[in-house]
Parts: C-alpha cells; sequence; structure tokens
C-alpha cells in the first residue's frame, strides 16, 4: 500500500484573534482548507472579512491563535524561527496587497532580494532571472527604479520576486485591486500559465496559488479552479 | 552578485581605502617622529636643567614657575602664593598647596 | 562568507540609496571623531612631553617669600645642606623677565648654569662672553634675528647691545621659543640684580626618594619658602593630562554624540522607512538574523568609514598642519607664539580602541529598534501600513 502524498498546503482549525482595548475580538474561526500544486484557487470575501489574515498565517508570516498548517505535510507551527525562515523562503513566494517594493531599488534588486541571504545571484541564477523577466514582459525595466513604474509594471514586479525562488505556493493578497481591465487580465493570463506549466517543466513542480480577492473579473473566470468564501472568518 | 551592487562597491572600496590609508600614513609618521624625538630628548633634558622648569609654553603659567601671562588678556589669576596653577583648567580641581605644614612633633612621655 | 559579502554589499548599497542621510549621519559621526581623535591625541601628546622632560628638572626648588611674595635668595643661603648626603648640588639661578614694547611679550632672561651639548636643537652655541646671547625660535623670528646679528635690549640700566651666538630651532619651541640666555653678568644687568642675590636655588639629590627629607631640612633653615618638589609638579600634570580625564572624555563623547545623532535620524522619519524596508525583507524570506546582520554591517561600514577618516584627519590637523587655531586656545595670545610642535603618540592598539569607541555605541544604538520590531513589521506590512 502506497501512502498517499500530502497536499502541497494543508490548513486544519485556523483561529485568530487581535485585542482591541479590553475585547479580545476573533477574526477567523477555525479555517480548514487545502490546496494542491497545480491548482489555481480564489480566496473570496468583502473587506473585513479576515482574507489578508488567513494569507498572511498559510504564509508562515504569522503565527495563528490555535490550528495547523502544513506544507508538503511539514506543519509549519511547530517549526522553530530559523526552520520556518527557510521554509518560508524555499516553498513559498508571496505577494502582499501593498506589493512590499523598495522604491528607490530598480526593478532587478527589488526582484533579486530573496536571493541576498543566500550569497546573491550566481550565474545560473541570473539567466533565470533574465528568464523570468521576459516571461513577465519587464526586461526592459531592469534597472528601471520602482518609482518610476505603472501600477500593473509594480504589480509585475512584485510577481516575479515571488518567483525567483521557484516556490511551491504562491500566495498573492488582491492581486488585480488597483489595476485596469487590460493589467488585470494580464496578471490573470500571467497566473494561469504559472499554474499550468513549471520552470522545468515537470507537473509535480507546478506551484499552487492561492489568491486572495474580490475582484469580479477574477471570481468569474475560468482559469479559477475552486473559489472559497470567506465571511465573517468562516469559510462557507 | 548583482550587477548594480558591484558599481555601488567602488566608492565604498575607494573611500574606505583612502581611510585606511589616512590611519596607517598616521601610525607610520607617528612611529617616524616618535624616534627622531628619541634622538632629542637628551638634549631637551639638558636644556630643561638650564631652565626654571619644565614648563611648556602654554598659557596661564604661575609667574614663578615659568611662562608669565602679562602678554594674555584672557589668563586667569595665576599668581597665588600658594597656588600650584600649573595648568590654566586648575579650576576644575582644588588646587594644591605647595605649602607644608610644619607639624610639632609629639614627645613620647 | 558568500553570505556575508552579499549582506555587505546589500548594506553598502542602501547606505548609498539613502545618500542624504548616509552623508548627514556620516559627517556628523566624522566630526565626533575629529573632535575626540584631536583631544585625545593633543592629551597625550602633552603628558607625554612632560614626562619625558621633567626628569631634566631639579628635585627641588626654592623660592624665597616675603610676605608671600617671591624675593631673591642668598646663594648660600642653603650651604648647611651642601654636604648633606643626599643632596648632589645646589646650584643658585638668576633668571627674570623683561618686556619688550615692541613685542608686547616678555622674554625669560636667563644666567647660563651649565653648558651642555646641543647639537640637534640648537643652531649655534650658547653664550659664552659678556655682550652675547642665545635666543629662542620665536624671539628670533618675532625680531628677524639670525646668529651673528646685535640687537639692544632695555635693561634696568637702559639699552644694551648683544650679539647672537645661537638660536634654538623650533624643535624646543614649546620649551625655549622665549627664551633669552644670557651670561650671569649680562642677566644681573638686564634683571637689574645687582647684588649676589639669586632667583632661585635649584638643588639636585643623589636620591629622589630623598626630597621628602631635605625638603623638611629646607623649611626649617629657611621658614615659609616655597619648595618646588618635581614629584607634585609631576603628580599636577598627571592630574591634567592623566589617563583618567582623558578616558572619561573619550566614553563620553560618542556615546552622547551617537544618541544625539541617531535621534536626529529617527525624529528625520527613517525609523518608518526601516521599519518598512524590515517587513519587505522579510516577506521576501529573510530571516531576522539576515536584517539583524545587514542592519550592523550599514551602522558599522558607516561608522567605521567616518571614524578612520575623522582620526586621519585629526592626525593630519594636530601634527602635520600644527593646529591653527587650536594652538592660538592652548597657547593663548602670547605674542611669540610657539611654533606647535608636539610629538604623536599614537599606536596600534590606541587606533583600536579609538574606532572601537566610536563605531561600537553607533552600531548598538543603530540596532536596537531593530530588535523590538521584526514581527510587528511583517504584520504591519501586510495590514497595508505603507
Amino acid at each position: 500500500m502506497t501512502a498517499e502524498k500530502p497536499k502541497l498546503l494543508e490548513a486544519e482549525g485556523i483561529k485568530q484573534s487581535f485585542v482591541d482595548g479590553a475585547k479580545t475580538v476573533e477574526i477567523l474561526h477555525g479555517i480548514s482548507l487545502a490546496l494542491d500544486r497545480g491548482e489555481l484557487v480564489a480566496l473570496a470575501g468583502p473587506s473585513g472579512s479576515g482574507k489578508s489574515t488567513l494569507l498572511a498565517i498559510l504564509g508562515g508570516l504569522v503565527l495563528p491563535r490555535s490550528g495547523t498548517v502544513r506544507i508538503d505535510g511539514v506543519d509549519m507551527i511547530t517549526l522553530r524561527a530559523h526552520h520556518l525562515s527557510r521554509l518560508r523562503r524555499e516553498k513559498i513566494g508571496f505577494v502582499i496587497q501593498g506589493l512590499g517594493l523598495l522604491p528607490a531599488m530598480t526593478v532587478l534588486d527589488n526582484i533579486a532580494l530573496p536571493l541576498i541571504p543566500s550569497g546573491g545571484a550566481e550565474r545560473a541564477d541570473r539567466e533565470r532571472l533574465n528568464t523570468l523577466l521576459e516571461r513577465l514582459e519587464i526586461s526592459k525595466l531592469a534597472s528601471t527604479r520602482i518609482d518610476k513604474l505603472s501600477g500593473g509594471e509594480r504589480q509585475r514586479v512584485a510577481i516575479a520576486r515571488a518567483l525567483v525562488l521557484d516556490p511551491a505556493l504562491l500566495l498573492l493578497d488582491e492581486p488585480t485591486a488597483s489595476l485596469d481591465k487590460a493589467n488585470a487580465e494580464r496578471v490573470l493570463a500571467l497566473l494561469t500559465e504559472l499554474r499550468q506549466s513549471a520552470s522545468n517543466g515537470q507537473s509535480e513542480n507546478r506551484p499552487g496559488i492561492l489568491m486572495a480577492t474580490h475582484d469580479p473579473r477574477i471570481l468569474n473566470s475560468d482559469a479559477v479552479d475552486r473559489v472559497l468564501e470567506l465571511r465573517e472568518g468562516r469559510l462557507v | 552578485m548583482i550587477a548594480s551592487f558591484r558599481r555601488t562597491l567602488l566608492p565604498f572600496f575607494l573611500l574606505s581605502l583612502v581611510s585606511i590609508g589616512g590611519l596607517f600614513f598616521a601610525l607610520i609618521d607617528a612611529s617616524i617622529r616618535r624616534e627622531d624625538e628619541r634622538k632629542r630628548v637628551d638634549e631637551k633634558r639638558a636644556l630643561v636643567s638650564l631652565l626654571p622648569s619644565a614648563e611648556l609654553f602654554f598659557s596661564s603659567s604661575a609667574r614663578w614657575l615659568r611662562h608669565p601671562s602679562l602678554s594674555e588678556p584672557m589668563a586667569p589669576f595665576a599668581d597665588t602664593p600658594s597656588g600650584f596653577d600649573v595648568d590654566p583648567a586648575g579650576a576644575l580641581q582644588p588646587p594644591l598647596s605647595l605649602h607644608r605644614e610644619i607639624r610639632p612633633k609629639v614627645q613620647p612621655e | 562568507m558568500k553570505r556575508f559579502l552579499s549582506l555587505l554589499a546589500f548594506a553598502l548599497a542602501s547606505l548609498i540609496r539613502r545618500k542624504r542621510r548616509s552623508l548627514s549621519l556620516g559627517f556628523g559621526l566624522l566630526l565626533i571623531a575629529f573632535l575626540l581623535s584631536a583631544a585625545l591625541l593633543l592629551h597625550d601628546s602633552i603628558r607625554a612631553e612632560y614626562e619625558r622632560l621633567i626628569p631634566g628638572m631639579a628635585e627641588l626648588s626654592v623660592h624665597q617669600l616675603r610676605g608671600g611674595r617671591p624675593e631673591r635668595i642668598a646663594g648660600d643661603a642653603l650651604k648647611e645642606l651642601e654636604s648633606h648626603p643626599g643632596v648632589r648640588s645646589i646650584t643658585p639661578r638668576v633668571w627674570g623677565y623683561l618686556y619688550l614694547p615692541p613685542l608686547s611679550a616678555n622674554l625669560t632672561v636667563m644666567a647660563k648654569n651649565g653648558d651642555p651639548a646641543l647639537p640637534t636643537i640648537l643652531d649655534g652655541t650658547l653664550p659664552d662672553n659678556e655682550g652675547e646671547l642665545t635666543i629662542g625660535d620665536r624671539l628670533a623670528h618675532s625680531l628677524g634675528l639670525r646668529p651673528g646679528d646685535s640687537i639692544a635690549l632695555p635693561g634696568a640700566a637702559g639699552f644694551q647691545l648683544f650679539t647672537v651666538r645661537g638660536v634654538f630651532t623650533s624643535d624646543s619651541s614649546l620649551l625655549a621659543g622665549d627664551l633669552a640666555l644670557f651670561t650671569e653678568k649680562d642677566a644681573r644687568s638686564l634683571l637689574g640684580y645687582d647684588d649676589e642675590l639669586y632667583t632661585d636655588l635649584a638643588i639636585a639629590l643623589s636620591a629622589p626618594s630623598e626630597a621628602n627629607a631635605i625638603a623638611a631640612r629646607i623649611e626649617k633653615l629657611l621658614p615659609g619658602a616655597r619648595i618646588v618638589e618635581r614629584s607634585a609638579i609631576e603628580r599636577a600634570y598627571a592630574l591634567s593630562f592623566g589617563q583618567r580625564a582623558g578616558f572619561l572624555a573619550a566614553l563620553l563623547l560618542p556615546i552622547l554624540g551617537s544618541f544625539l545623532l541617531i535621534a536626529w535620524d529617527r525624529l528625520s522619519g527613517s525609523s518608518d522607512e526601516e521599519r518598512y524596508e524590515a517587513g519587505v525583507l522579510l516577506i521576501s524570506g529573510w530571516e531576522f538574523r539576515d536584517i539583524l546582520t545587514f542592519r550592523i554591517l550599514e551602522s558599522s561600514a558607516l561608522s567605521g568609514i567616518a571614524a578612520a577618516l575623522g582620526i586621519s584627519l585629526a592626525y593630519l590637523y594636530l601634527f602635520i598642519f600644527d593646529a591653527p587655531l587650536l594652538a592660538d586656545l592652548l597657547l593663548g595670545w602670547s605674542s611669540l607664539h610657539p611654533t606647535f610642535k608636539l610629538t604623536p603618540m599614537l599606536h596600534g592598539s590606541q587606533l583600536l580602541m579609538l574606532v572601537a569607541i566610536l563605531v561600537l555605541p553607533f552600531t548598538a544604538i543603530s540596532i536596537l529598534p531593530a530588535f523590538r520590531s521584526a514581527n510587528v513589521d511583517a504584520d504591519a506590512l501586510l495590514r497595508g501600513g505603507r
């Protein structure tokens, strides 16, 4: 009997709250979900429903009050800080709502940020970087400062940075929120292409993509495999 | 390393060279000057033996030691009989009295 | 090593990215480094100069006082002590001051009481006969005199003409810049000491430990006399230029300075910028220790370069350019104005200590915020903060 391979992402019973003065406010009430490689899942819900918080927990950036989050079978909650950081770096790419780019740095420098703690970009890395830039149609902007780019271009830079280490799980928070139709479609097409093909052509290495969004253009798109609806901290 | 990082390293490299070079220069120059001074120190000591004291030509020395402050409008009043105001910053510490007290000897019974 | 170099490159790039901040902080640090180094180096040089020269002084000098004011003393006032085994010699000395109105300066007029060979610090010779004098470099410079020239000096009995036999070099400027050495007869004539009295008595001892005992004897022989003990002078210099005072200044200035600089930096918003940056780095997969290393490298690179430049500039200022302005402050407004030539006492260990004093407090204070805010940064960022 062969053991079942664990899913890429498995979250069980995630609960989160924050303290507001004397009160404790519950944001997430026991969320459980799963995601596999090659899946493109949208996490829908109105503002304030806890989407960003859930993504932060799934991305290992914030610890939940209770629950487990497993990436390829490894429970992130129980990991020590150093190992958690390594897991995040190796397996998870994150694009936050504000994009989190350093405006005074160039496109290439921003994208290469994840590479620095491990010694910077080697020659092989640089070839991959160039491929990535071409794929995202930002090659010509490599030496341009972030503060000189348009919203759509910045979004693509943020996605490129999240992809630079070939993550297994890609988490995006409102990737099309401030984009026009054309750019939003571009991003969606890119994500679709990503989840369909891996950088080395092997299907087991296709990333799983989880997007928090309330953009109907994405929610109604055929590219999305599933839509999870989050309402008042619960999945409906 | 990304190419743009290499560009930024050059000015720092040059700046570090200049600053460390400056330190090395200071160390070597100081060593040479100390060596030169070593050759002169015996003569300077001999000169001191000709002079009223080893007092250096700084402002406000006591008149009875040397280098009086007649030509210094800003000199504090250094010339006190029991004063020992060798240094103009003497106000920061209590003056050392030069007068030795003649203590009467207590004769054992 | 690769990780370290990569983080270092990123740190240096970060300094260049925030050019205005880096230049402002760097300049502030350079100024602190310059002031501190100049003070310490000067301090050490003066102290070393005194330590070197004091052994040339007589162990005891005796001044007669009357009514608390100095009076001249008989040459044989301490004749009784001459046979004391602890006393090597008692030399009566004639010296005083002569005011030169054209220079608004005092000369130290001294009767020669020895004939040492001074080949490297004397250009010429000491006076051998009446009508001759040997002068200090500043006097020579102010009056435009060289060996062989003549000068008339206003003595007690009117103007007297002298020929310059020798000029002390600028190496001895701090000792002899204002000096005019004569034969005893000429010195007495200029000063108006036309009797057998002397300015003071210099007593050389066979052993410095005899000083107390001899001083006690002198007190009995000359009640109320001022006895200048060399050891007391050494102590006074040690107090003024001693290591304790210097060390305290060394600690206070850079710490205070760093606090002020960092406070200014934080107030100008750089802490928000840094928090945002830390959040971005965490999201990009950096660990907290990577961010800490990066900040330490950033702060120590900036402060290290500023310190090294500041120390180098201080050295150049003091010992190559002879400390303009500062020399004026220290030396006062003496119109004879000695050449400020001190010997630097800079050693490798002292240099390292200086650099450490300048770099460590600044780096430590700079990275304190990083310790507190690592997790908060990522979370705040995710909540859409900036």
